[in-house]
């Protein structure tokens, strides 16, 4: 039990000089920057929040202030711990030389739009969920994974999908009572 | 002691009836099977259980949702250990070490390590319950607002803890959890916040969709990539074949001998937070992981595969859930959503919880304590004759394993709340959750903010709707050292970070969310 294996390296060593890396700013300076932009965009809206509620209950001041000032703390933490990051980054670039790069940044970009390309697909997904039934948009999404990921051959990939989808779809909606989409709906 | 004896005996005389005892496995046994699916809680088993119980003893029926309860968190642990998608909340601090113990070969190792902390934990959680159940309930509703506010402030800065080698990044992910659990109503006034006008997020982000996306879709996306770098002749750690490794088994004793301090730590954790009404069973296993890296002389492994993780992580889960019927039991104030649920059986079954029960039935009221016990009994033994089956879903190919996870995803995120917009949501926080492991953002404070964030509001808000100067939170002594114990937190874990860097030279400790 003591005697455990080392895991493989997971940096991509090799494709670090052969790959081109994103042109986005790839280091957590760049990430301070978004923390910056969500953090004040926080407060202000914490403000557009409190107009609304004293329109909506007149004469609610002083809980509409402690209503303000919550968002307001919260927004104040993540706008310091964004300024914190950007300059800790900028020291250790002084210091070092050598900024921090992403993961993100040392994957090919057909890496990167392949994870990405998943998650639309997943969220696209979602839109056919009620217009198509339950069975199609998560059969078609399950059939290319299973293919992405190795399935010897088209019909076995789908047929996979299929049995998995109709064996979720039965457990939630008749083993559950955990009501689904419609299972087919054209 | 001869008194708690006598109420032992007199609880355990109650179920020790071949019926009663079915039924308390036949609950684990089902509320497993719930919990095993990403997305069925353990608070939806008993909502859904509950009526079919109606017709029941109480003795039946109240021990039967008491092992469905049980039964749920123990399935969370097993799909967070072998697939990294956390069947609960409660299971994703699980997670952070017990799936990758499993990808190095250790999937009986991991589950076992949670099963015998699990019942543990609850051993602990029951003998708790026969003796301090009234004076400890009785103590537990003195705490105000600001003492609660001291408690979770104090919880929150456990972030400083979680973050690995990037403080900043831990709090700028703690602050954007905190954000994200802003959204919905306003909890004092009530009206819409950070909604833009999408009808869906009035109730706020709902948890299950996000954790579902942040672990399970993000973990998809990441073996996507993996394997085409595997196509460019890159080796990577996920996209290797598990191997199961010959010496993947741990004893009790083992456990026992190597934790004890942890298992010690977490249970009186789990167990003082049980007691507290609405804290809830996510915030202490956090808290307990935390305490557990921050002192181990393991800690260092802690988030890379380390059975202690797993133990401390466990043992407070199920502490928690035995320590919350104290409040239920005494008071009727459930210390957990489940348990609310659960308050509606009790009352179904024309129980009303109370002092006067235990007086006017102590039979059934000890008899429901017992169950709390004998669940334990019936976990450990379900567990032991499953973990073996449940550890060969490792060996399933990936283009079984991952197409069916997404499917299931998809359906637990719908089925949360029966709307396609939990789909979205889980697809987008797969989005954040991908992009956040990918920068090293770690995701444990992230989710630790949003769990915490809407009680630290209410406690924060309605202590200042007492008393509007901020003197409020020194009121009295537990809630000024919560505080102050907060803010010395806030100020020192910095500066020990920065000694403990300099005394480790360049050391690379990774962020303990990125399951790799």
């Amino acid at each position: 039990m003591d005697e455990r294996p080392e895991p493989v390296d997971e940096t991509p060593s090799s494709s670090r000089r052969e790959s081109k890396g994103l042109s986005f700013p790839a280091d957590d300076r760049g990430l301070g920057i978004f923390g910056l932009v969500i953090g004040v965009a926080t407060f202000f809206l914490a403000d557009l929040q409190a107009a609304a509620s004293s329109a909506l209950i007149p004469g609610s001041e002083n809980t509409v202030i402690q209503g303000t000032f919550y968002p307001r703390v919260v927004s104040v933490l993540i706008v310091v711990s964004s300024i914190v990051l950007i300059a800790t980054e900028t020291v250790r670039l002084r210091m070092a030389g050598d900024p921090e790069r992403w993961m993100l940044s040392k994957l090919p970009h057909r890496v990167v739009g392949a994870s990405l390309g998943l998650l639309v697909a997943v969220a696209l997904s979602a839109l056919a969920l009620e217009p198509l039934g339950f069975i199609v948009p998560s059969a078609i999404l399950a059939t290319f994974l299973a293919r992405w990921f190795g399935a010897p051959s088209w019909l076995k990939a789908g047929a996979c999908a299929l049995v998995a989808s109709i064996v979720v779809y039965v457990l939630f909606t008749v083993v559950f009572k955990s009501p689904l989409p419609q299972l087919l709906r054209l | 002691m001869g008194a708690i004896l006598e109420n032992i005996l007199i609880g355990l005389k109650e179920v020790a009836a071949f019926d009663i005892i079915g039924m308390i496995f036949l609950g684990v046994l089902i509320g497993s099977v719930f919990g095993l699916i990403p997305g069925l809680t353990a608070t939806m088993a008993v909502a859904v259980l509950s009526p079919l119980t109606l017709t029941l003893d109480p003795l039946l029926a109240i021990p039967f949702l008491i092992g469905v309860y049980r039964g749920g968190l123990w399935g969370g642990v097993v799909t967070a250990v072998l697939l990294g998608v956390p069947g609960t909340a409660a299971n994703v601090p699980t997670l952070l070490d017990g799936h990758p113990l499993a990808r190095k070969g250790y999937p009986q190792t991991a589950m076992r390590s949670a099963l015998y902390g699990s019942v543990m934990g609850a051993v602990f959680a029951s003998l708790l319950l026969f003796t301090l159940v009234g004076p400890v309930a009785s103590a537990a509703l003195e705490i105000g607002s600001p003492e609660l506010f001291g408690l979770m402030f104090f919880s929150l800065t456990l972030v400083s803890f979680l973050s690995g080698r990037h403080i900043a990044k831990g709090w700028l992910a703690a602050g954007l959890g905190l954000g994200v659990s802003m959204i919905g109503l306003d909890p004092i006034i009530g009206t819409p916040r950070f909604t833009f006008g999408v009808s869906e997020l009035l109730g706020g982000v709902e948890i299950i969709p996000m954790v579902i996306g942040l672990f399970a879709i993000s973990e998809i996306a990441l073996q996507i990539e993996a394997r085409l770098m595997k196509d460019q002749g890159v080796a990577l750690a996920r996209s290797a074949d598990i191997q199961r490794q010959p010496d993947d088994q741990i004893k009790w004793r083992t456990v026992i001998r190597r934790y004890w301090r942890t298992i010690l730590q977490a249970s009186a954790t789990g167990a003082f937070i049980g007691v507290l009404p609405g804290i809830g069973s996510e915030t202490s296993p956090w808290i307990s992981y935390t305490i557990a890296k921050r002192t181990s002389k393991r800690g260092a492994n802690f988030g890379k595969g380390e059975p202690e993780g797993v133990v401390a992580t466990e043992v407070s889960n199920d502490a928690v859930v035995g320590a919350a019927f104290i409040p239920l039991l005494v008071f009727g104030i459930p210390g957990d959503l489940p348990l609310a649920v659960m308050l509606g059986a009790f009352l179904a079954q024309g129980l009303r919880p109370g002092p006067s029960l235990f007086r006017d039935q102590p039979e059934v009221m000890y008899g429901i304590v017992a169950a709390v016990l004998v669940s334990s009994l019936a976990l450990y033994v379900l567990g032991r004759l499953t973990i073996s089956t449940f550890a060969r879903v490792l060996d399933t190919p990936k283009w079984v394993l991952y197409p069916a996870i997404l499917v299931i995803s998809i359906a637990g995120a719908f089925a949360n709340e029966n709307t396609v917009f939990d789909v979205y949501v889980m697809a987008f926080f797969g989005i954040v959750g991908y992009l956040f492991r990918r920068t090293g953002v770690p995701l444990a404070p992230f989710i630790l903010a949003f769990v915490l964030g809407p009680r630290v509001e209410q406690a924060f808000r309605e202590s200042l709707l007492l008393d509007t100067s901020i003197g409020v939170f020194f009121s009295s002594p537990l809630s000024s050292a919560l505080v102050i114990a907060a803010l010395l937190v806030l100020v020192l874990s910095p500066i020990g970070r920065n000694r403990l860097a300099g005394a480790e030279a360049l050391s690379d400790v990774e962020p303990i969310s990125d399951v790799e």
